[in-house]
């Protein structure tokens, strides 16, 4: 399908297509489907398909659009795009439909980045929580605090600007659970923006080994072909491979890497220089031991390396004779794991050790994740203004500075739904509490 | 009728309220010819509602008038009889000031001020047009004649223009307290195609004091310590009368609800807009069904009178039912009603007609102040009286306008608001429409303002040395603190632990302590034997800056963002219609308003964050456009 946007879409679209009824394109009524013959400039045809136009400005960009719905060949595609060419239409940027649709005030802030993640998302997962985002997922738990926090902010001011009221006091242990609470969850909310980009970007993650431990064996069996080229010469990776792979729910973008060990070739060098820079950038390492060997000086490199990093220590080749000692790694590594890569025996185990090992474990996924940095940090501000307040409560500031923070917290959580605090609060005020003189 | 020539004036204003006097006052003080016109000369300065001035953000205006150079804070000082302090304990930024008046006082006050001010003329007349030649107002002509040329008229009409008076099925046209209302100025409004709303606001019966039992009611003095409403008042007021609270009570909910249909509120003979925050009593027993009583203030119209206000019990309901209703409150068994309880209709403009100026956009020369302006309350009706009235003499002189924003105080925030979001019922100030609150506080309004009244010439320079001076004082007390050390001892931690304070293990600055929120400033003087005696306003900044100094800096740095967006100008002549990135509503919402910068279109209503990105990215654009 070609989807064609701006003031001369439909006149593009009426000039390649002859509709089998023969009217033309610029008279169609919008959202029919209209059968029809695809031609290019010089009568030629194409294909016999549909069109479609969308009048403005009920359409997804605010603009004139219309449809092309061929048949599904890439010859025939490119041919209908060649033509669209000619009539002076051109490819979109990336993104470029939404950013019209939100320049022409179609889409708000927060549902046009959900759809940018949405078009983007590498796995259905990622998808998944884009929709969810979409549909308020996250809004709504952001409105509810929101609110909370509007019914505290707004006690108070009717307590202060209607003195003579006889207004419920307000209570401090409540306010400070309020306060408590909501700081906690907007804190893991802020949170999740990790486990969000995790999501949408996948986790770097590095196989690290001495020369011939098995490295891209182990890479051709989690993607369950052969992409690296495997053979018992040490030294064959010599540049990095990365695949993407997906361990249940995540999308490891795993890289092979040169073996690591002293020596002299500048080359091979260059690789394991290459290997150790990437193994400090991911977010995790599978570092890979020989079992039927002792560990050796190369293997000291691997574990100096995986020091400090989030690591899981994969003991390969246990289909033959074991001569190495766990003790070693014990000390170095949180997860151990014996397995034969060229078998895929123990290869169970690596998989559901991977999500644990990098703070995705069970029920990790439940409800919406922030996968935006704008509502990651408006998310932060929002943590920090809160537990602000309660500080401020707790150590007996008055309540006009907790309630300063407070509405800090609200207007950063205002920045994603799109509203100001002061209107939010007065009409509380008269909705929640009996004033008047 | 015939129409005579009259004399000529600079500037007439229109109603002698709260509004119009500090209006007229500003005008003449910055030299303007003017004239105030009134339909009635013993109501100048009337008080039609309650008999006090100030409230919560109210007492934070009365002061800000005051140190721009305007009189309702020397009238109020000169009149008051009960003073206090509201919301103490709750912080300083809400800190507010409400005295009982004496309204004839009061009144006597303001009507001698308009008499005794040079340049002013004052008349009781109705106002019954206003003359434009080329779009600007030319004259004014009042309805026995006479046809005043004018180069600059403010409205301030109040609840007379287009009154009409409700209590149960009796309703008629009148202006408040049963004075004359105003009538053909509507049409001659209408005709400069204005755009004018139909608003509404209601007031308690007043009872005699005699029929009150006051046995079992609740006193309320006034507070020992008096603060006054004005910074230049050197001899404090006196507290010479109380108050008492009672309570409404089952059987008043009752027959509030067995004759709902007798109240023209819920008959639909109202058409008028009421505000929410000052519902009548018959509204809270409706919209509050589960709250079993309402709180009732007694308060005295004066000292020279038996008259009482009985406050929170607003109602538009037929006299005999109002006198049940009564009846049925503890202590007014008997209350004789002297005025009953009405409702009264006005008419009003729609406050986005108006610039920050309170300039009508349509008619150069014409200004609004006060409920003419949407707003209710005699404290924003002066406040609003002073900027158009200051205004008008500027714009006369040639002069830069007086625009206060949102951060120089509470004015700037209900003009801003008013003329910004517009308002579709009576606009209150409250302190939660300020969200620069800590900044605001009513206790530096002289800092914030009094630098600006001498500028714009209302207030004399000294004045302007004398607040320098204050505040250089507070910051040298604070800068003196702060480098008095302090080393632990018995004595200190013995005293900290009495304070459920924590005790110092090392030595620290004095200023230390004083951060903390349990400790006062008074309470450290024991320990700072080298103590200057400093008056009490000195201490009170001093202890206020250093414990909120954190919120103050933070808040700054708000004002800076602010200020920011405010800074980047918009056109006026630009048409939103023609912006195709806005949303539809937006486009409307923004050429109604037309706004003077980004900061303002940001907050209209109707207006979203994403509307003001892509309007940022069109002025970018044609500014490129505009270069290339």
């Amino acid at each position: 399908m070609i989807r064609v946007s701006g003031e001369q879409a439909i006149l593009a679209v009426d000039s390649i297509f002859r509709a089998k009824n023969g009217k033309r394109m610029l008279d169609a009524p919008g959202q029919k489907l209209v059968y029809g013959m695809l031609h290019d400039k010089n009568g030629k045809m194409i294909d016999c398909c549909y069109a479609v136009v969308f009048h403005a400005p009920h359409t997804y960009t605010g603009e004139p659009m219309a449809e092309l719905q061929c048949h599904g060949s890439t010859a025939v595609l490119q041919q209908a795009l060649d033509a669209l060419f000619a009539q002076g239409v051109r490819q979109a940027e990336a993104g470029e439909f939404t950013r019209r649709a939100f320049l022409n005030g179609k889409l708000g802030l927060s549902e046009a980045e959900a759809v940018h993640d949405l078009i983007t998302a590498r796995t259905a997962e990622a998808a998944q929580n884009a929709a969810a985002q979409m549909m308020g997922a996250v809004g709504s738990p952001v409105q509810q605090m929101r609110e909370e926090l509007i019914g505290m902010v707004a006690h108070f001011h009717a307590v202060v600007d209607f003195p003579d009221e006889d207004i419920d006091p307000i209570l401090f242990d409540d306010a400070a659970a309020l306060l408590h609470r909501t700081t906690s969850r907007l804190y893991a909310m802020a949170e999740s923006y990790e486990r969000g980009r995790i999501l949408r970007e996948g986790v770097p993650c590095v196989i690290l080994g001495r020369p011939n431990a098995g490295k891209s064996t182990l890479l051709n069996t989690l993607l369950g072909r052969e992409r690296a080229i495997v053979t018992d010469i040490p030294g064959t990776t010599r540049d990095l491979i990365e695949e993407n792979v997906k361990v249940g729910q995540i999308l490891l973008r795993v890289t092979d890497t040169a073996g690591l060990r002293d020596t002299t070739d500048p080359i091979e060098q260059a690789g394991i220089d290459r290997a150790m820079a990437e193994a400090s950038a991911s977010a995790l390492i599978l570092a890979v031991f020989d079992g039927s060997q002792p560990i050796g000086d190369e293997d000291m490199l691997v574990l100096a390396r995986a020091a400090g990093h989030r690591a899981i220590a994969v003991v390969n080749k246990v289909d033959l004779p074991q001569q190495l000692d766990e003790k070693l790694l014990k000390k170095h590594f949180l997860h151990i794991v014996p397995l034969s890569a060229k078998t895929g025996a123990g290869m169970d185990k690596l998989l559901s050790l991977i999500p644990r090992t990098i703070g995705l474990g069970d029920g990790a996924f439940d409800g919406a994740l922030i996968t935006n940095a704008r509502q990651a940090a408006a998310l932060a501000r929002a943590a920090e203004r809160c537990e602000a307040a309660l500080y401020a409560a707790q150590s007996g500031m008055t309540p006009d500075a907790v309630v300063m923070d407070a509405e800090g917290a609200i207007a950063a959580l205002g920045e994603i739904t799109g509203e100001t605090v002061t209107e939010a609060v007065v009409s509380r005020i008269f909705s929640d509490f009996c004033v008047g003189k | 009728m015939t129409v005579f020539p009259a004399e000529a004036f600079d500037v007439v204003v229109v109603g002698a309220g709260h509004a119009g006097i500090e209006a007229t006052l500003a005008a003449a003080r910055l030299g303007m010819k003017t004239a105030c016109f009134t339909i009635n000369l013993d109501a100048v300065g009337n008080m039609p509602c309650n008999p006090a001035i100030g409230g919560t953000a109210k007492g934070h205006l009365v002061r800000e008038i005051d140190a721009l150079g305007g009189e309702m804070a020397r009238a109020a000082d000169a009149a008051c009889i009960q003073y206090r302090m509201l919301n103490r304990g709750k912080g300083s930024a809400v800190h507010s000031l409400r005295a009982q008046a004496d309204r004839v006082k009061y009144r006597t006050y303001m009507k001698h001020a308009l008499e005794r001010q040079e340049g002013l003329q004052l008349m009781q007349d109705e106002i019954v047009s206003v003359e434009t030649e080329n779009g600007a107002v030319s004259a004014v002509v009042t309805a026995i004649g006479a046809r005043h040329p004018a180069k600059a008229v403010i409205i301030a009409s109040g609840t007379f223009l287009g009154g009409r008076i409700i209590i149960g099925e009796y309703a008629r046209e009148s202006g408040p307290d049963g004075m004359a209302a105003a009538k053909p100025l509507t049409d001659s409004l209408r005709a400069l195609g204005l755009r004018l709303q139909r608003f509404k606001t209601g007031t308690p019966p007043r009872i005699h004091r005699r029929s009150i039992d006051f046995t079992g009611l609740e006193l309320q003095e006034g507070e020992k310590e008096i603060i006054p409403f004005s910074f230049e008042t050197d001899r404090p007021p006196e507290n010479r009368a109380v108050c008492y609270l009672t309570y409404t009570t089952d059987r008043t909910h009752e027959l509030i609800r067995a004759n709902l249909d007798r109240s023209p509120l819920y008959g639909g003979q109202i058409e008028g807009v009421g505000p929410r925050y000052c519902p009548s009593i018959e509204d809270k027993v409706v919209r509050f069904a589960d709250k079993p009583r309402h709180q009732l203030f007694l308060e005295p119209m004066g000292l020279d009178t038996e008259e009482i206000y009985v406050q929170g019990f607003s109602s538009s309901m037929p006299f005999d039912v109002q006198r049940d209703m009564l009846h049925t409150v503890k202590g007014l068994e008997h209350a004789e009603i002297m005025r009953p309880a009405y409702a009264i209709e006005y008419d009003c403009i729609d406050p986005l007609e108006l610039r920050p100026t309170l300039e009508t956009k349509k008619v150069k020369g014409l200004y609004g102040a006060g409920q003419f302006c949407g707003s209710s309350g005699y404290e924003e009706a002066a406040a609003q009286g002073l900027v158009a009235g200051v205004n008008a003499a500027l714009a006369l002189k040639g002069e830069e306008p007086l625009i206060l924003d949102r951060a120089d105080g509470y004015i700037g925030t209900l003009i801003d608001d008013l003329v910004t979001r517009g308002t579709n019922e009576p606009y209150r100030m409250m302190t939660s429409r300020s969200e620069y609150r800590l900044l605001l506080r009513q206790d530096n309004a002289d800092e914030r303002l009094v630098p600006i009244g001498v500028r714009i010439g209302l207030n004399p320079s000294e004045r302007g040395e004398k607040v320098r001076r204050k505040y250089q004082a507070v910051q040298e007390e604070i800068d003196r603190i702060a480098a008095v050390g302090i080393a632990p001892s018995d004595a200190l931690n013995g005293f900290l632990a009495g304070k459920n304070s924590a005790p110092v293990k090392a030595g620290c600055k004095l200023i230390d302590l004083l951060r903390r929120p349990e400790l006062g400033y008074a309470d450290l003087a024991r320990f700072d034997p080298e103590r200057p005696a400093l008056p009490a306003v000195i201490r009170e900044q001093v202890e206020i800056r250093v414990k909120y100094a954190g919120y103050i800096d933070r808040q700054q740095k708000d004002v800076e963002q602010y200020r920011k967006l405010q800074s980047r100008p918009l056109p006026a002549d630009l048409d939103y219609e023609q912006v195709e990135s806005l949303r539809l509503e937006a486009r409307q919402k923004l050429n109604a308003v037309k706004p003077l910068n980004f900061g303002q279109a940001a907050r209209i209503s109707g207006v979203s964050p994403a509307d003001i990105t892509a309007l940022m990215i069109y002025m970018e654009t044609r500014w490129k456009e505009g270069k290339a």
